[in-house]
């Protein structure tokens, strides 16, 4: 188990090092900071100095190298727009992220493992027809046009909830449920099919025969060995979850790394950015390692080596 | 149990586990759900500053990168710092004259030398007194610091004398005009100079103190701003006890949440919410005058930066067909009426405007632009016309202005870019082609930031050159040393016949922006929309 998880954490050194490339040559040959820190009327002598001040002007080997070092021993550099480091910006905002993203994780299996569980009992009901139609539909739909109608019909219509913000704890509701129920369309599906693959199985045709009850059935023989890819791919959701909470966060005004992020990549802030991107894909690889983890607890027959 | 029942009940219990966790949601406390504050509160709030009824939420796009003034130089950023910090002068958004504020009483000594009595009895915010050292202290600090973004606005100042505890003098590099304007403009909040220091002998995170009507309570970067009344304040303490900036980056929840009374004030309004808004009981829509002109800016010829251009749009033939095929009319109906029609971008009342350049819908005409391109010999060779998303229904009407052209016989390539990407790729490297299209302001309210695109050594994004030209150069240089406002503004409406004289740029319109605010509250937006709440009132 330890040599697993070592192996493991060793696994994501070159992603994450990959990650500083990607992340170097999108934003430095994508775009031009110095745009962003010079007033609209700068001469080009200003904007060749301010160029001059933060090292844009040297070559681009020089700057990655240099920017490496510099994460290497921990530091990120310093947000343009706030003029502080940016990793404490980043994780000053990580547990609002998180909160928001277990709350949908939350939302989602509420909601999936019902669907998901009523579509493959009822396999080409009506009520089949409206989990697969449902979530055909929650897949088409943008996350931030759920948000916005979500906002007019239960805050603007009904005043049941707060319209956006973290200022109270119902202000969760909303943004998790448009997060939560994006995934939720997924996952439920996932859960059908591997549901029904489960229950053609010999040994619940076996159960059955011995009079074993349907709940019996369903709940321990069948839905447990259902999991394993329903796990697969709720630990692979958690990517999309966070890639949703940029616009999330954004459309409910929630104080977390996804709308850093988004309003520091207008402005090309490149540190938060750099930071706010690694922090993300951290999370996603730890998230990963958890699910592997899981396995052996939903199988006892899985063992790491 | 039957396999039916079972059913039956696996459906009620999912539906039912579907109802509670909404229900849970809606009442539960959600543990570390209050967003810790960023930097020190640097106050005691008053008790009565929490009463809920004299506090007032303003939803806003983005908030303050900085709560130091010279290092945020954005329009909304210089709205919270002006209901923290006072400067020595103020232009009345009313009235749009300059007023005595810090300083009690202002004279100019001579053509560089300005003398100001600075007012007696106020306070900072942390008990400190208001003096010459204050003053002193805080334009030095600017003029030593380059990485201040708006460094280079000051160093109109050579230097800054205290005669005395309550009298500056002010000393400027050259004759300056424009010194009211500038010594009022971003970065102007006079700061408490040993709360500074110590500050920054301590290396702490930098906390605003200021004279203004309201104190520096707590600030959540890029979610809140809370100030609390300065109940000290030396016009009187405002009305309102607690002032909330919040950043709502999406405007359908700005307006959400103004329909719903969680803000009382929200900025920029689009059109299709105006009804929604007044039909509301309790909210509606407000309309002020930017200072933002839209123009259409043409490249005349090369420059250094894109020395190897060559366009359609140096012969000044085809420039004037440009100018003619406008519709300025139909370009504000589509803007829902938001503008009023310009032919240049010094806009009352700024010094130097003209009634023959403001409201003024300008010569359209097709026929006659048709002529012209004919004259010039066009071959139909495509013009780049880039233009950007970043103001109200622009891609709209660079889509108009496109069709405009296209249809006086000129073959339009129209490439509109987020503005991020404007800003990078086309703004900003000086790489603009024949035609652009971007909105500027004056915050300034002086002329000289208006033409100033014009001198000879700034014409990186028009090249233009001529005799025109040369005269343009001359003018606005003397004009920006002119110590006679009447024939300063002389020189100003001259420039401006000069740059339309060779059909530098198309000015379009001049912007209108929309408040929607709760009938609660007392506050009408000024000239320039400038959200000082030290007069604000709640009925």
């Amino acid at each position: 188990m330890i040599k697993f998880l070592f192996s493991r954490i060793l696994q994501m050194i070159p992603p994450l090092f990959g990650l500083t490339i990607i992340l170097f040559v999108l934003l430095r040959i994508g775009g031009d900071p110095v745009a962003h820190l010079v007033d609209p009327e700068a001469s080009v002598e200003e904007v060749a100095k301010v160029r001059a001040a933060y090292g844009f002007d040297r070559p681009y080997h020089e700057q990655y190298l240099r920017q490496l070092g510099m994460m290497l021993a921990g530091d990120f550099g310093d947000s343009f727009r706030f003029r502080s480091p940016a990793m404490p910006l980043v994780l000053e905002r990580l547990p609002a992220t998180l909160e928001l993203a277990l709350a949908s994780m939350l939302v989602a299996l509420i909601i999936a493992i019902p669907a998901g569980l009523l579509s493959a009992i009822y396999q080409n009901s009506w009520l089949d027809l409206f989990v697969t139609v449902g979530s055909t539909l929650g897949r088409a739909m943008p996350n931030f046009w759920i948000g916005i109608m979500l906002i007019l019909f239960f805050s603007v219509q009904l005043r049941w909830l707060p319209v956006s913000g973290r200022d109270e704890a119902a202000s969760i509701v909303l943004p998790a449920i448009t997060l939560g129920s994006s995934i939720a369309t997924t996952l439920a599906r996932v859960l059908r099919s591997s549901m029904l693959e489960v229950l053609r199985q010999e040994y619940i045709v076996t159960a059955r025969a011995k009079g074993v009850s349907q709940g019996m059935v369903i709940m321990h023989h069948a839905l447990r060995n259902a999991l394993i890819p329903f796990v697969t791919v709720f630990g692979l959701q958690m990517a999309w979850l966070l890639g949703g909470a940029v616009i999330v966060e954004n459309v409910f005004a929630w104080p977390g790394m996804g709308r850093l992020i988004l309003a520091s990549v207008q402005v090309r802030d490149l540190a938060v950015v750099q930071a706010g991107v690694f922090v993300f894909a951290l999370v996603v690889m730890v998230t990963n390692l958890l699910v592997d983890l899981s396995y052996a607890v939903i199988d006892p027959r899985i063992r790491f080596r | 149990m039957s396999d039916r029942l079972y059913k039956r009940a696996l459906s009620v219990a999912s539906l039912f586990a579907l109802v509670a966790l909404m229900l849970t949601a809606c009442v539960a406390p959600a543990p570390g759900a209050q967003p810790a504050a960023e930097s020190a509160e640097a106050v005691e709030v008053p008790a009565e500053a929490a009463a809920a009824d004299s506090s007032v939420s303003i939803g806003m796009n983005e908030l303050v990168t900085s709560l130091d003034p010279p290092t945020d130089w954005a329009i909304a950023a210089t709205w919270i710092h002006m209901n923290l910090f006072d400067c020595l002068v103020w232009r009345n958004r009313d009235t749009a004259v300059f007023e005595p504020w810090l300083a009690e009483s202002y004279e100019q000594v001579n053509d560089k030398v300005w003398k100001l009595k600075l007012r007696e009895g106020v306070k900072f915010h942390n008990g400190e007194e208001f003096n010459a050292d204050a003053v002193k202290w805080t334009y030095e600090r600017i003029l030593g610091d380059e990485t201040m973004i708006t460094h280079k606005q000051w160093l109109f100042i050579k230097e800054i004398r205290a005669l005395s505890p309550m009298e500056v003098e002010i000393e400027t590099v050259d004759p300056e005009p424009a010194f009211l304007s500038k010594i009022s403009g971003t970065g102007c909040g006079i700061q408490a100079p040993l709360a500074g220091m110590k500050q920054k002998e301590e290396g702490s995170e930098y906390t605003p103190i200021g004279t203004g009507p309201f104190k520096f309570v707590e600030w959540v970067k890029d979610d809140h701003i809370t100030l609390a009344a300065n109940e000290e304040y030396w016009q009187g303490a405002p009305a309102i006890k607690t002032l909330i900036w919040k950043a709502i980056p999406e405007v359908s929840t700005r307006v959400a949440n103004l329909l719903t009374s969680d803000v009382d004030l929200v900025l920029s309004v689009p059109a299709q919410d105006w009804e929604r808004v007044n039909g509301n009981e309790g909210t509606e829509i407000k309309q002020f005058l930017t200072t933002q002109v839209m123009l259409l800016a043409m490249r005349i010829g090369p420059s250094a930066k894109y020395e190897d251009w060559t366009g359609i749009t140096s012969n000044a033939k085809i420039r004037e067909a440009i100018g003619l095929a406008i519709d300025r009319a139909a370009l504000i109906d589509l803007i829902d009426g938001m503008g009023i029609p310009v032919l240049s971008r010094v806009t009352p009342p700024t010094l130097g405007w003209s009634e023959a350049l403001y409201d003024q819908v300008g010569e359209y005409n097709p026929d006659r632009a048709r002529e012209l391109i004919q004259e010039a010999g066009y071959d139909g060779s495509p013009l780049t016309f880039h233009a950007s998303t970043s103001w109200l229904k622009q891609k709209e009407v660079a889509e108009a202005i496109t069709a405009m052209l296209q249809d006086v016989g000129l073959n339009i390539d129209l490439q509109v870019l987020d503005v991020t990407t404007f800003r990078e790729q086309i703004y900003f490297p000086y790489r603009n082609d024949e035609l652009y299209m971007d909105a500027l302001g004056n915050s300034f309210f002086d002329p000289w930031i208006a033409v100033l695109s014009e001198r000879a050594d700034r014409r990186e994004r028009s090249g233009w050159s001529g005799p025109l030209a040369d005269e343009a150069d001359q003018l606005i240089r003397e004009a920006a040393v002119n110590m006679d406002p009447a024939a300063r503004a002389e020189q100003y409406i001259k420039i401006q016949e000069l740059i339309n004289q060779d059909f530098v740029n198309v000015y379009l319109y001049q912007m209108y922006d929309t408040v929607g605010i709760s009938k609660s509250l007392d506050w009408n937006p000024p000239l320039d929309g400038f959200l000082w709440m030290g007069n604000a009132k709640l009925k």
